[in-house]
């Protein structure tokens, strides 16, 4: 295992402090994040998985006498520094809309790469790089105007843009979020190759716990602003009572499993995906 | 979508006054929002420190809507800036609200005067407004002269940046950079008038020194970000257009 | 960058709950009184009308329980520039007109009694309206405000100025303004995110900070814009064109007889305020 990326202990964050509509999201959180590993950070809505992620890419900072540690820097003493986290970790918004200005793709694409301090040459082929990765022709989109693009294209500019920047690790809040299943599939199925095939570390935010299995190793819930479960992607999934509990809804094979289960149909193992439900299925009624 | 033509200012039709009052709400927000943060104030060297573009929603408004949105977005820049001072030459609602009502109404006529106008007419009044700048220089040089020539040289500029422009047949962005300078010179000059009639300032050599010192920095800020938004929005493009890689 | 979250989630409202007179004044009776008093303030010119409306003003706030501190803490940052501004009124008003007493003159420096009631007449008028708005913003939520503002408009229709559509353009103001601040916020991150807003050292510091001020403004002009196009189109689909009126909101209660009495007086006396001044100058 090799020394987390992301250290983050005992983090506690409040919102307005000191007035009277401070809003605690984060309590005494711990989580950490090591290269090459992809996780899924999920919870309900408003239990602070938006905070904590950008206390991960340095856009929050904490109080003192706390710790949060990112690519090796301490982000509550130097914000000099912080400058150069961003290249390493980069952080997708919700919605593609609020992340895109400028007027032409390409210029938009190209953003991050130029506050880079990049060369022209370099900054294009980045560019192009970037466009690629992400399923867009260069040549037919570079001069395109960015709002005029339909919402999954506007999503993988979006991608794009914090791309180029090369990162190590990606971030990614909610990204799934209002798209339709087939849009859903590719950017799964992109995420997939590029963790799988070029090694990016991925930390997916979602609440459709159904984005993760085949895509995550491990999974932590969030509650509240506390950590209420953390383990292996199946064993979190698994839990569908724990998790209906905590406002989540398991993947619907696992679902599915429990209700057999209490049906009175045990399967050998909890099944998260469609072909795994139909192996368990299989096993347990031809044992 | 783009089903409605959203590049004509707004007439009497019903249709479009629902726009209009929409886009002149927004723009107010805009404003507010403007103010409510330092985004207002962009820090330029002047004497205040910074250059406000608090008053670019009201232009925009009456470029795009028309006088009467430019109005209504004004009146709130107005409002917005009396609630909110706390020198007495802004707590004035005489000095704060008055000549703010005006800045989206003049903008909007300007823009629609020179957008309309023949090549000849807009050389003509931008040649013509060149010369009372120059007056207006030669009226300071003769009290200062350092900075009568800093206005002179502003003139040459004004004319020389017409010229070229209309030469270029970039009408519309003449208009719309013209609109700016219009509004923006009608915010500063009738504040600081309204300030001498009223008793904030001394007199109106101090605030012709204001006005320069303070009102250019601001004219060129307020027609880049005017130009930028209007051209944006309105699609304008010039043949090497594209992404700038 | 704590300060953008400070943005979403403050509030533009200063609304104090409260149960003092002028809580429960109806709206209307605030907001013209309120109007009666800054016209009597803006217009009167002389140290006896001021006295009685600065006298008045203290005494409002302080039967309002508004914390003086709060009226005196906006002006705090500005204090230096009232300083120097105060400064230039006394020592350069301009020629003296000829009933003028000049009490101190040493070239272009002059000190006359004119200039001094300026300085005094203008600060004593800053605290007044300071203190007024302070008192009304503080008394009503902006819900209320934006309601009794909308029916003082509402007779504009008649002489043709668009009172209909003012109070629209308010309403939609105060809406989006949150929905605007998150925008921006939003944006903001997204450029931090990807390495912007990086801070420029030296002289021309300011070229660097007016770049990243544009990548902001424009962008939030522009999706300001969008908006207002989906709002257009909402706003059609509603029926609530700009010139219509089936649209009227017609909950406020009828006017008491106290209420009534209150405005009128109020209204006489900025009235005999402004008649006495006008008589004291001349």
């Amino acid at each position: 295992m090799t020394d987390p990326i992301i250290e983050i202990s005992g983090l506690t964050h409040t919102y307005l402090q000191g007035t009277p509509r401070a809003v605690t999201a984060l309590s005494d959180v711990d989580f950490s994040l090591s290269l090459s590993e992809a996780v899924g950070l999920v919870g309900p809505s408003g239990a602070g998985k938006s905070t904590l992620a950008q206390f991960c890419n340095g856009l929050l900072r904490p109080a003192a006498r706390q710790v949060v540690q990112v690519a090796g820097i301490d982000t509550a003493q130097s914000s000099a520094l912080v400058q150069t986290i961003h290249q390493r970790i980069g952080l997708v918004f919700q919605n593609p809309s609020d992340q895109l200005f400028e007027q032409y793709v390409g210029d938009d694409v190209a953003y991050g790469p130029r506050q880079l301090g990049l060369t022209r040459e370099q900054v294009s082929e980045r560019v192009r790089w970037a466009l690629s990765m992400v399923g867009l022709d260069f040549d037919s989109f570079v001069n395109r105007f960015t709002f005029s693009l339909s919402g999954g294209e506007m999503r993988r500019v979006a991608l794009a843009g914090v791309l180029a920047l090369r990162p190590d690790v990606l971030i990614l809040d909610e990204t799934t979020a209002g798209l339709d299943p087939q849009g859903r599939a590719e950017l799964l199925d992109l995420l997939s190759r590029w963790h799988k095939d070029a090694g990016l570390t991925l930390l997916l935010i979602t609440t459709r716990l159904s984005d993760l299995p085949d895509l995550v190793d491990r999974v932590v819930v969030l509650k509240c602003g506390r950590v209420a479960l953390e383990g292996s992607t199946v064993d979190v999934l698994g839990q569908s009572s724990s998790l209906a509990g905590l406002g989540l809804a398991a993947p619907p094979m696992a679902q599915l499993s429990h209700h057999l289960s209490r049906g009175g149909l045990d399967l050998p193992s909890v099944p998260l995906t469609v072909s795994q439900a139909e192996d368990a299925i299989c096993k347990a009624l031809r044992p | 979508m783009r089903s409605v033509d959203t590049t004509r200012p707004a007439s009497d039709r019903d249709g479009l006054r629902t726009r209009s009052v929409a886009r002149a709400g927004v723009l107010s927000a805009v404003t507010l929002l403007l103010g409510w943060t330092h985004l207002g104030f962009i820090p330029v060297p002047t004497p205040a420190g910074a250059a406000t573009i608090l008053h670019i929603p009201a232009i925009l408004a009456g470029v795009l809507e028309g006088p009467t949105a430019g109005f209504l977005v004004g009146m709130v820049f107005g409002l917005f800036s009396f609630l909110q001072a706390s020198i007495p030459l802004f707590k004035d609602p005489i000095v704060a609200i008055v000549p703010r009502l005006v800045i989206g109404v003049t903008a909007g006529y300007a823009y629609r005067v020179f957008s309309k106008s023949s090549r000849g007419w807009v050389l003509g009044s931008g040649l013509l407004g060149a010369c009372i700048v120059g007056l207006f220089a030669w009226q300071v040089a003769l009290s200062t002269l350092w900075l009568g020539i800093v206005v002179g040289v502003l003139a040459l500029a004004l004319a020389a940046g017409t010229v070229l422009a209309v030469m270029r047949e970039e009408r519309e962005r003449v208009a719309i950079g013209l609109a700016a300078v219009t509004g923006t010179l009608t915010n500063t000059v009738l504040v600081l008038t309204l300030g001498v009639l009223r008793g904030y300032l001394p007199d109106f050599g101090t605030a012709a020194f204001i006005g320069v010192t303070h009102g250019v920095p601001e004219i060129a800020v307020a027609v880049i970000v005017t130009l930028a938004v209007a051209v944006s929005w309105k699609r304008l493009e010039r043949p090497d257009t594209g992404a700038r890689l | 960058m704590q300060s953008l979250e400070t943005l979403r989630h403050a509030s533009i409202c200063q609304y104090v709950p409260g149960d003092t007179v002028i809580h429960r004044m109806d709206v209307r009776v605030k907001l013209l009184c309120l109007l009666s008093l800054i016209t009597a303030a803006t217009i009167c010119g002389s140290y006896v009308s001021h006295v009685a409306l600065l006298s008045l003003c203290l005494l409002a706030t302080a039967s309002m329980r508004v914390p003086l501190r709060r009226v005196l803490a906006s002006i705090k940052p500005a204090l230096p520039i009232i300083a120097f501004m105060s400064t230039l009124q006394l020592l350069f008003h301009g020629d003296p007109t000829p009933t003028d007493t000049i009490l101190y003159q040493s070239g272009i420096v002059s000190i006359t009694a004119s200039s001094i009631r300026s300085v005094v007449v203008s600060l004593s008028r800053l605290l007044e309206l300071l203190s007024l708005v302070t008192l009304l913003t503080s008394a009503a939520t902006m819900a209320q405000l934006s309601h009794g503002i909308a029916w003082f408009l509402r007779p504009l229709d008649a002489i043709g100025l668009p009172g209909d559509e003012m109070s629209l353009v308010f309403t939609i103001a105060l809406r989006f303004l949150p929905i605007l601040a998150l925008q921006l916020e939003t944006l903001a991150k997204a450029q931090i995110s990807r390495g912007g807003n990086l801070s420029t050292r030296g002289r021309w510091k300011f070229v660097g900070t007016t770049r990243r001020a544009l990548a902001l403004v424009v962008p939030l002009f522009l999706d300001a814009f969008r908006r207002s196009e989906r709002l257009a189109v909402a706003m059609e689909a509603r029926c609530c064109t700009g010139g219509s009126r089936a649209r009227r909101s017609t909950e406020h209660s009828a006017w008491r007889i106290g209420d009534l009495a209150l405005t009128v007086g109020v209204a006489l006396l900025s009235l005999a305020l402004i008649v006495g001044d006008q008589i004291i100058l001349h």
